[in-house]
């Protein structure tokens, strides 16, 4: 797994996202928040601020439940994903075509119905495996979630 | 003017749940639309769906009600943007062609004090799917601060949103272009509800995402049907 992420590129990555939130995500990276931070801000957002009119149905854990599955794929050998890592393994694989909907497609079947809330958390997390390596980053995300 | 439909969810037997609000049509491509609503209004949880209104979403049409069932398609969910609380949706098998307006790029082309229009499904978790065309003022311009970096431009109208109006379309009375996405109304906490209605939180200071914001991400998933 480590060769895959070795071989992602940060910029490459951040297109995956839509250009709106691409654009975004790099003024709040360009603001300092490293890409967790960003993940968390992200999560929080629809449902902070003024407007407090109406119901809200946003999940804010989101983020920390993509950061826990991304844990799992990329830190353990949880057998949960064995079939993710098979199909990773395909030499040809594009990142928007290929991992990223296959990586969503994994973690939705775990604990969603809806591949399209995820996704942008599923890309935001793997950035922050790519910026600061997977060692360090299995590291830190056990240590926060007590894995 | 545009096409808004109202939006609910189905439960595990495939009965319509929950009404939610509205989802206003961007584009059409072939039999498909792309469709944008709320991103409070949903979680990965809920399966969507589009309800097909009496009226076919078509103003100057008769709205009948109350209606005893409706017809509705399931919606795919394509992607979500939570700073801008947007989510976008594919609704298949659409037959004809449906005139849609173009969306308004330029956020500096919209004046304080211009006429609009906000089209939407009010009350629509009370289970109403009488559409409205409620005609307003845009009362102020904001960027609402995310980050020193970062800011969304937001239209500010004197539209008295009520719960169900989220994600309804705003459109400029002069040329017709969607101009903005319905999000909320600024109000004080609301410590009294019928049911998940609630009560005295009612103003007329609601706010909507420019389409400026977004309108680069239409063509990306447009180009994706």
């Amino acid at each position: 797994m480590e060769e895959i992420l070795n071989n992602i590129n940060e910029d490459d990555l951040l297109l995956c996202l839509s250009p709106s939130l691409t654009g975004q995500v790099k003024k709040l990276a360009q603001s300092g928040l490293d890409y967790n931070a960003i993940g968390n801000s992200i999560a929080n957002f629809p449902i902070t601020g003024l407007i407090t009119k109406g119901n809200s149905a946003w999940d804010k854990e989101i983020w920390k439940n993509v950061k826990i599955e991304l844990v799992k794929i990329f830190c353990t050998e949880d057998t949960e994903y064995d079939k993710l890592r098979g199909e990773l393994k395909e030499k040809s694989l594009g990142l928007k075509d290929g991992i990223i909907p296959l990586i969503t497609l994994a973690i939705n079947n775990v604990f969603g119905v809806t591949a399209g809330f995820i996704a942008p958390f599923v890309i935001i997390g793997i950035l922050m495996f790519v910026k600061v390596g997977k060692e360090a980053t299995c590291n830190y995300l056990k240590a926060e979630h007590g894995l | 003017m545009g096409m808004v439909l109202p939006i609910a969810t189905l439960n595990e037997d495939k009965v319509i749940e929950n009404f939610l609000g509205s989802a206003t049509v961007l584009k059409q491509k072939g039999n498909s639309l792309l469709l944008v609503t709320c991103a409070h209004l949903l979680n990965n949880q809920l399966n969507p769906i589009i309800i097909y209104p009496p009226h076919s979403g078509i103003l100057s049409n008769l709205q009948s009600y109350p209606q005893a069932a409706f017809k509705f398609s399931p919606v795919e969910v394509l992607d979500i943007n939570p700073l801008l609380d947007l989510v976008f949706l594919k609704l298949n098998g659409i037959e004809g062609l449906i005139t849609l307006p173009s969306l308004l790029d330029d956020f500096q082309k919209i004046e304080v004090g211009e006429s609009v229009v906000v089209l939407s499904y009010p009350f629509a978790p009370l289970g109403s799917v009488l559409e409205t065309f409620h005609p307003c003022f845009v009362s102020a311009k904001g960027l609402r601060i995310i980050s020193p970096e970062l800011g969304v431009k937001e239209l500010i109208l004197t539209y008295h949103a009520h719960t169900g109006s989220s994600g309804g379309g705003v459109y400029s009375q002069k040329d017709g272009k969607l101009c903005g996405i319905v999000r909320g109304a600024l109000a004080i906490s609301d410590t009294l509800r019928i049911g998940n209605i609630p009560v005295g939180t009612d103003s007329s200071v609601t706010f909507a995402i420019s389409t400026e914001e977004f309108i680069k991400d239409v063509t990306y998933y447009i180009n994706q049907f």
